[in-house]
């Protein structure tokens, strides 16, 4: 536990939170761990679909979740929307796997923050025995901070906000909560590319640190990456937390 | 059927023309159903010859004339004026451009009224309008021109069999620029396929400017296929003729002269816009007539272009601008001011190479070197395009060296020199699209389709191993039975035949065809509709609203972006940003290279035989002063202690992407002994090792040349058919450049071929959003769980082979094995040492770990940014930084400050001991392993 020191605390509304390079958010004090965008089963529906992605993705993804909570002593989960891929994912292996992982940790406590991904799946096509207690978006984790899956507030460091069709996919809803709230949110998959004055370059996930919001970087392992500039978020005042295999970069 | 050529003589005489010896070997050969190549220079009549040819066997002597056999009708689809039948798909002529397409088709529809007014012609490709697709659907043309993909198109319909079947001859139309690429393998594929329907069909390539003919000619042609009985007769079908190599032996005159600077001292010594040329190059052009200026880059046309405007205000709307990334409308606005003898001159890219005969166009002015000497041959022949008019191109050196490159180019035409180009060896993203066109143009049997696979060139070694995976592939996704069950894209039906079942699956595949892989674009078009042309979607993302470039040859300004499309309006003033295209800057020939080694041979004799060489001699008398010159026999090597550091300066001349990988290489091994980091600079004629620590360079370099001792014998890796035949070296190469970056690159186009991921097309909507995937994703998702998958081998190897050009770099090393090596110190950087001391972009090499390499690049970021570098547009914007009152709400939100939170500040000035990249041996053990599985 003592390793966990190291890594990179940020203070959000009051509260303080670890960045951890395993693309998590650990809040130490609610013994409270949050992740983003699993996408479980997208390997699944890609093969489904005719596209050959390999498996053992998401059962790789479920394993070091596992890895995770136990290491971590974690009581609560907290996960901020796209825990499900589409409804073509969802097959028995996947089930599975996740029955197993709930009866390892079965005092643990799992939250969804409905992503758009998971809007696409209905309550009934899951079973209930998961216990995945499912809320809507922001939703109020403490006086001041609140779980979404969409960033409220303009990211930082997105490359152009109308291209891509990025500025459909948020819909951006203008924050209510007063100018105190703290987000936490997902859904961009957020990573950067860091180089040096060198043919060196490595692309790596990342968190994003800006004024009221924080991302986080996708978890799943197939989930894939939207590419921010790194210049553009610290020229507007933003941190990225790059994650780095065994450390967490606060630039 | 007649087998003279009496009507394709008359019909020429009837014009005045006599006809050329090597058209009447052409008339002779294919009267007797021969395939072949011909090789004639740009301009001397190659069309005529192949297609009066065809005529002459394919459309009987009576058949012109006015005749009814009275049987016709009862079945007739498509009956002309004169009452024959128009017979069905014959002649497919294949060009490799689109834009050149309509061109052909109007010259091959001139003899047709006089030979055979019953053949329908058409064409066909992916600028086609859908009614006139349909029309055809309904029922093909005699004559179709259309592009490789097109052709894949029709293959991949489910009556390919009996449409395609009756084709009895292919023209390939400059054969030279497909046969080295992908686009030559899916023609390869194409040719296997027909000929399998027709085994008597004929293929005739048209070429220009190769070296090996003979491979040329036996890379496109298939392999005969083995003779099945007649059914009739029970007897074996008479064996194919031998095909025919035909070249025009009246050489065309060709001139080829350099504007020389005044002063060569005064002159640049790097560089490569060359605008101090302008003046000179405005005199040519108001001395000439019409003058093509053929630029290496498009920004470097966008700057020339806007240049001479400058300078020369009256001729506005004489001159023009001509790149792959206008508007269609844009270019063929320029080609027909060409044509009609109307633009003074054109400011053009490689986009003007090809093709259309642009007969007034006088001189030929190439800005830089060519690098090659085929290319300047290809655009030599852009001028005095028409039988028996001298060709000339005139150089515009862009800085001292390349006026060098100038004499060697002329003296490499002289003794005919040129480059040779290979077919790719068994790509199997290829294969793999090849497989799926099949299976949906009327399915295929796996052994009968790998035997006819393995007849084309590119296949000939295709291992069933290798066959295995590829069908592996398509049907599940990889060789384990329990990889991706639940995965299917072609799979054998009842019988046996494999099929592609989905129809949806179909649909994406055929829209995603082809080997031609773009950059994302982004549509530049006026706010009041009209289009420019495209940049790329990289260039795009930097502007922002309000922005002014330079495109097109005008300013623009950018008033927004909206779904892939940057509106502007004209600018009237401002600082402009000039677009770059990664086209990636071609590296000099090894032919070129070292033909310049040979004139500097010369010149260490003291023979300075050309204008152009006399013309640098002070130049070269001061490198022999101060140094040596590189000749074929001996290596130079300089080293120099400056304030910067202890310098490398060698030159092997081998071209820049040989020389990335040399660099990389000798860095690597001289920081074995100590870790240690190198600054880069390279250029065509060497490069530069620059480090901050003391090195002995005399001592340590005879040990950095040496060639590593291979173990395996090299008929080992040709049975593998992998470069790998020096794995030795292989693996020192790949270790000491980023690897996996830059195979990670060269994987994109091997997922898009593959079918992996899909082109986006303009208009259309992303129906399916669980889809979306990059290149970049399946990457790293096949390293982690299929490590195994060939497509990521083909990424590593074409990595190698094309864009590290691994065996040049090996051929290098062993001539530098029998070169006598001269190692000088100088003083002061000398005229070769110059221009790579001077290399802006310049590559640092180290051999520290993933996590140190991070720590590495977190600190340069933050030292840049003490600078403020990144405005990489030049312009400040007032919006872009938050305001003040913005950044003190968040460090009092966060309390960002080093006082509210101790760790916060721990991490700033360096990690502590126990995540530190380089404390804890466990760590580093950890982060090896990490490195080691990303590669």
């Amino acid at each position: 536990m003592h390793e966990l020191i190291a890594h990179p605390s940020i203070r959000c509304a009051g509260y303080t939170l670890q960045l951890l390079p395993q693309r998590v958010l650990w809040w130490a004090s609610k013994k409270t761990l949050l992740v983003a965008d699993v996408h479980l089963g997208k390997g699944a529906t890609f093969r489904a679909l005719g596209q050959p992605l390999p498996r053992g993705g998401s059962a790789d993804d479920l394993q070091r979740l596992a890895a995770l909570v136990a290491q971590l002593q974690a009581k609560q989960l907290i996960v901020l929307g796209d825990f499900w891929h589409s409804r073509r994912g969802l097959n028995p292996t996947l089930f599975n796997a996740l029955h197993q992982w709930r009866l390892q940790h079965a005092q643990l406590q799992v939250m969804l923050v409905r992503g758009n991904h998971d809007r696409a799946i209905s309550k009934t096509e899951l079973p209930a025995s998961l216990r995945i207690e499912v809320v809507e978006e922001p939703f109020p984790l403490a006086p001041g901070l609140y779980a979404c899956h969409e960033p409220p507030l303009e990211v930082a460091g997105l490359p152009q906000p109308d291209n891509n069709g990025i500025a459909k996919m948020l819909s951006a809803p203008v924050s209510t909560n007063g100018p105190e709230a703290f987000y936490l949110a997902g859904h961009l998959h957020p990573a950067v590319s860091l180089k040096g004055k060198s043919l060196d370059s490595a692309r790596l996930p990342c968190f994003v640190w800006q004024a009221g919001q924080l991302v986080l970087p996708a978890f799943g392992s197939l989930a894939g990456h939207l590419m921010l500039d790194l210049n553009l978020l610290r020229r507007n005042g933003a941190k990225a937390g790059i994650v780095a295999p065994d450390a967490v970069w606060l630039v | 059927m007649v087998t003279d050529d009496a009507r394709a003589k008359r019909w020429l005489a009837l014009r005045n023309w006599q006809p050329f010896p090597f058209q009447l070997k052409v008339w002779k050969a294919m009267s007797k159903g021969r395939s072949g190549l011909l090789h004639v220079t740009t301009g001397a009549g190659k069309t005529l010859a192949v297609w009066l040819g065809a005529l002459e066997r394919f459309v009987p002597l009576d058949q012109g004339k006015e005749k009814q056999t009275g049987s016709e009708g009862a079945n007739s689809h498509d009956v002309s004026r004169k009452g024959n039948i128009a017979p069905s798909l014959t002649v497919l002529w294949l060009t490799p451009m689109r834009a050149l397409a309509a061109d052909t088709l109007r010259a091959l529809r001139e003899p047709l009224p006089d030979f055979a007014p019953h053949w329908t012609s058409g064409l066909r490709t992916g600028d086609t309008p859908s009614g006139e697709r349909a029309a055809q659907n309904r029922c093909l043309p005699t004559l179709l021109v259309t592009t490789p993909e097109s052709l894949s198109l029709l293959l991949a319909r489910a009556d390919a069999p009996e449409t395609l079947a009756t084709v009895q001859l292919v023209v390939v139309d400059e054969w030279h620029e497909m046969l080295g690429n992908k686009r030559g393998v899916q023609v390869q594929l194409a040719m296997a396929r027909l000929s399998g329907w027709n085994p008597q069909l004929m293929v005739w390539g048209m070429s220009a400017t190769l070296a090996d003919l003979k491979r040329a000619l036996s890379t496109l042609l298939p392999l005969p296929a083995p003779a099945v009985p007649l059914k009739q007769s029970g007897k074996l079908p008479p064996a194919p003729l031998m095909p025919v190599l035909i070249k025009d032996r009246t050489a065309k005159k060709l001139v080829v002269d350099t504007l020389l600077p005044e002063r060569v001292e005064r002159f640049a010594w790097a560089g490569h816009m060359g605008l101090s040329m302008l003046p000179r190059v405005g005199k040519e052009i108001a001395q000439s007539g019409s003058t093509l200026i053929f630029t290496n880059t498009r920004s470097q046309a966008e700057r020339w272009y806007q240049a001479l405007l400058e300078h020369y205000p009256g001729w506005a709307g004489e001159i023009a601008l001509h790149h792959g990334s206008l508007d269609l409308s844009v270019r063929n606005w320029v080609e027909l001011g060409l044509k009609n003898g109307t633009l003074r001159a054109v400011v053009c890219t490689s986009s003007l190479d090809l093709g259309v005969d642009f007969l007034p166009v006088e001189r030929v002015l190439q800005v830089g070197s060519a690098k090659g000497v085929a290319r300047m041959l290809q655009r030599a022949g852009r001028s005095g395009h028409a039988p028996g008019r001298p060709s000339r191109i005139t150089l515009v050196p862009t800085h001292s060296l390349e006026i060098i490159e100038a004499a060697a180019v002329r003296q490499a035409i002289q003794t005919g020199q040129i480059e040779d180009r290979h077919s790719p060896n068994q790509p199997l993203d290829v294969l793999v699209q090849h497989l799926v066109t099949v299976a949906l143009g009327g399915g295929f049997q796996p052994d009968a389709l790998y035997a006819e696979v393995r007849r084309t060139f590119a296949y000939a070694g295709l291992s069933p191993d290798n066959w295995e995976w590829a069908l592996d592939f398509v049907r599940q996704g990889g060789p384990s039975l329990a990889a991706y069950p639940d995965f299917q894209r072609a799979a054998p039906d009842a019988y046996g035949i494999w099929r592609v079942g989905d129809s949806r699956l179909a649909r994406r595949h055929r829209s995603n065809i082809g080997t031609i892989v773009s950059d994302a674009v982004l549509v530049v078009q006026f706010m009041s509709g009209g289009r420019l042309g495209t940049v790329e979607e990289s260039f795009g993302a930097r502007l922002r609203p309000g922005d002014v470039f330079i495109f097109a040859g005008r300013l623009l300004q950018l008033v927004r972006i909206y779904q892939m499309t940057a509106y502007v309006r004209l600018a009237k003033a401002g600082s402009p940003a000039l677009p770059r295209w990664n086209g990636g800057r071609m590296p000099l020939s090894s032919t070129l290279a070292d033909t310049m080694l040979s004139e500097l041979d010369a010149a260490e004799r003291d023979e300075y035989r050309s204008p152009e060489m006399r013309c640098v001699q002070p130049l070269l008398e001061l490198q022999k002063k101060w140094s040596h010159l590189p000749t074929p026999r001996s290596l130079l090597a300089e080293t120099l202690k400056s304030r910067e550091g202890w310098h490398l300066f060698l030159y092997p001349f081998a071209g820049r992407q040989v020389h990335l990988g040399l660099a990389g290489l000798m860095a690597w091994r001289a920081a074995q002994a100590q870790a240690n980091t190198f600054s880069i600079a390279l250029n065509d004629y060497g490069f530069e090792l620059l480090s901050t620590k003391p090195m002995d360079w005399a001592k340590l370099l005879p040990d950095m040349l040496a060639l590593p001792k291979e173990r395996v014998p090299a008929s080992f890796h040709q049975q593998q058919n992998q470069p790998q035949h020096r794995p030795q070296l292989l693996a020192e190469v790949l270790a000491s450049l980023n690897a996996t970056e830059l195979a990670r690159r060269r994987f994109r186009e091997i997922a898009r071929i593959s079918g992996l991921i899909f082109q986006s097309h303009p208009g259309e909507q992303r129906s399916n959003r669980q889809l979306q995937a990059s290149a970049s994703l399946y990457y790293d998702v096949f390293q982690n769980y299929d490590p195994g998958n060939r497509l990521l081998q083909q990424a590593k190897s074409e990595l190698l082979q094309q864009e590290l050009d691994i065996d040049r770099l090996a051929r290098s090393l062993e001539r530098m094995q029998g070169q006598a090596l001269h190692i000088v110190a100088v003083k002061k950087p000398t005229p070769l040492g110059f221009p790579l001391m001077a290399e802006r972009f310049r590559e640092k090499l180290s051999n520290e770990p993933l996590a140190a390499r991070i720590a590495r690049m977190v600190e340069e970021l933050e030292a840049s940014a003490g600078s403020n570098a990144p405005a990489s547009l030049g312009r400040k914007r007032g919006n872009q930084a938050a305001p003040a009152s913005t950044r003190e709400k968040i460090l009092q939100t966060l309390e960002l400050n080093s006082q509210a939170d101790p760790r916060w500040k721990q991490e700033k000035d360096g990690p502590p001991e126990t995540n530190s990249p380089s404390g804890g041996a466990s760590a580093m053990r950890r982060i090896r392993a990490r490195y080691r599985r990303r590669l």
